[in-house]
């Protein structure tokens, strides 16, 4: 998984800001999106963004599981990675 | 865990559900590298033509360069006067590009030859806009002074077969409002990436040829159906794209809503804004840092709205925008 061309990460005191600059739309996130997109940006896997979050978090396996999935399905729909 | 989506304005950043106030840093720098340009355009909103006294040198230009990267700002577009004729435009791409920020280059294509379009390619350009504002070359010179239509439309052709994104920029007028049409099927036909229009500024040399150019709001009004249909059509194929707001309305928004970006004309100074003429920064004097602060107290000084709100009542004054009033900030 990695982010489509010309899209932009940037860190922000409120979380992040991503940016599809081909596009021209910008996508402000919280924190937690935030740690999600910049392991994406380090080239992590769905499963070790998962279990890194579940080890960070300590949450239960499954709630964890089920908000990465959505939270992913929603950068792949607006093709914010590939 | 929330993604929210927030539409941008052409060449405006405008993430309208983040106060700039909580941003580190502009989004978008829109750079006005030089003021020479090989052609004399009725509606140009820059004036540009002439080398503007003081531009920056290579260096200062090049400095400008590396604090966009420090500040991580992820877009840039740099645009003239003819940027091509800017004998340092390549030094600066490279390093805003080997950044890995995203770079629009906006050109009139004249200068885009077989070399200058393969070198294009190795840059990896986010896009490259081309102004095209005819079918004709009788419709396009006629706007374009001392244009050449076919060049353009060749720059195209070159840049589409290296795989460059490729966008058309089109500003209606009375000339060519009734080619709307035949021009977006000749953009697509061209394989642009995409076409982008919208109501013609009244800044520049625009406003000092008003009552020439500008089209009537009827003539809007088949303008913006014309385009919602195109857009339609040609769906998935390539991205027609118009702003629907003229430069007043954008000054409404604006004055409570300031964007997420930078102006730099070519002496490196920074506007405010595009439609009023007030400056916030100096590269000379002032870091890119100091300027972004400083844009954003110059948005809540009261002479500033004061003033937009004339300009808003009375758009004849949008004539001044390119008299420059520096803000003692």
């Amino acid at each position: 998984m990695q982010f489509a061309k010309f899209v932009k990460l940037r860190k922000e005191k409120f979380g992040s800001v991503v940016f599809d600059t081909l596009k021209e739309k910008v996508y402000v996130t919280n924190e937690s999106a935030g740690e999600i997109l910049n392991l994406i940006k380090q080239g992590k896997a769905k499963e070790e963004i998962t279990s890194f979050l579940k080890e960070c978090y300590q949450c239960e396996g499954e709630t964890i599981e089920k908000e990465v999935s959505e939270f992913l399905g929603e950068l792949e729909n607006s093709k914010i990675v590939e | 865990m929330k993604v929210k989506e927030v539409s941008l304005l052409e060449q405006d950043v405008t993430p309208s559900s983040v106060d700039i106030e909580d941003l580190s840093s502009p989004l978008f720098i829109a750079w006005q590298i030089n003021s020479l340009c090989n052609l004399d355009c009725l509606h140009c909103c820059e004036e540009a033509g002439h080398k503007m006294p003081n531009e920056l040198t290579k260096d200062e230009a090049l400095d400008l360069c590396r604090q966009i990267v420090e500040m991580d700002i992820p877009y840039a577009a740099i645009s003239g006067g003819e940027p091509l004729l800017c004998p340092y435009f390549f030094d600066a791409a490279k390093v805003i590009t080997d950044n890995g920020i995203s770079l629009k280059v906006e050109t009139n294509g004249h200068f885009i030859d077989e070399k200058t379009a393969d070198k294009f390619k190795e840059f990896g350009f986010r896009s490259v806009q081309i102004s095209i504002d005819g079918v004709t070359p009788k419709t396009h010179e006629t706007m374009r002074i001392k244009g050449d239509w076919q060049q353009s439309i060749d720059a195209v052709k070159r840049l589409v077969k290296r795989g460059i994104n490729t966008e058309i920029v089109f500003v209606p007028t009375k000339f060519n409002l009734k080619e709307t049409s035949q021009m977006i099927d000749l953009a697509a036909s061209l394989g642009a990436y995409g076409f982008y229009t919208g109501k013609i500024m009244r800044i520049g040399r625009a406003a000092k040829n008003w009552d020439k150019l500008a089209p009537s709001e009827k003539d809007y009004e088949d303008f913006f159906k014309v385009l919602q249909k195109k857009e339609e059509e040609y769906k998935g194929q390539m991205k027609v794209y118009y702003y629907p707001y003229d430069v007043v309305e954008e000054l409404k928004y604006r004055m409570y809503n300031p964007s997420a970006s930078l102006l730099i004309i070519p002496n490196g100074k920074v506007k405010l804004i595009g439609p009023l003429p007030y400056l916030c920064g100096d590269l000379r004097k002032h870091s890119l840092k100091e300027i972004w602060q400083r844009y954003k107290q110059a948005w809540k000084r009261e002479d500033v709205l004061e003033f937009t709100e004339k300009v808003i009542k009375d758009n004849t004054l949008l004539a001044q925008s390119n008299t420059w009033i520096e803000l003692d900030i």
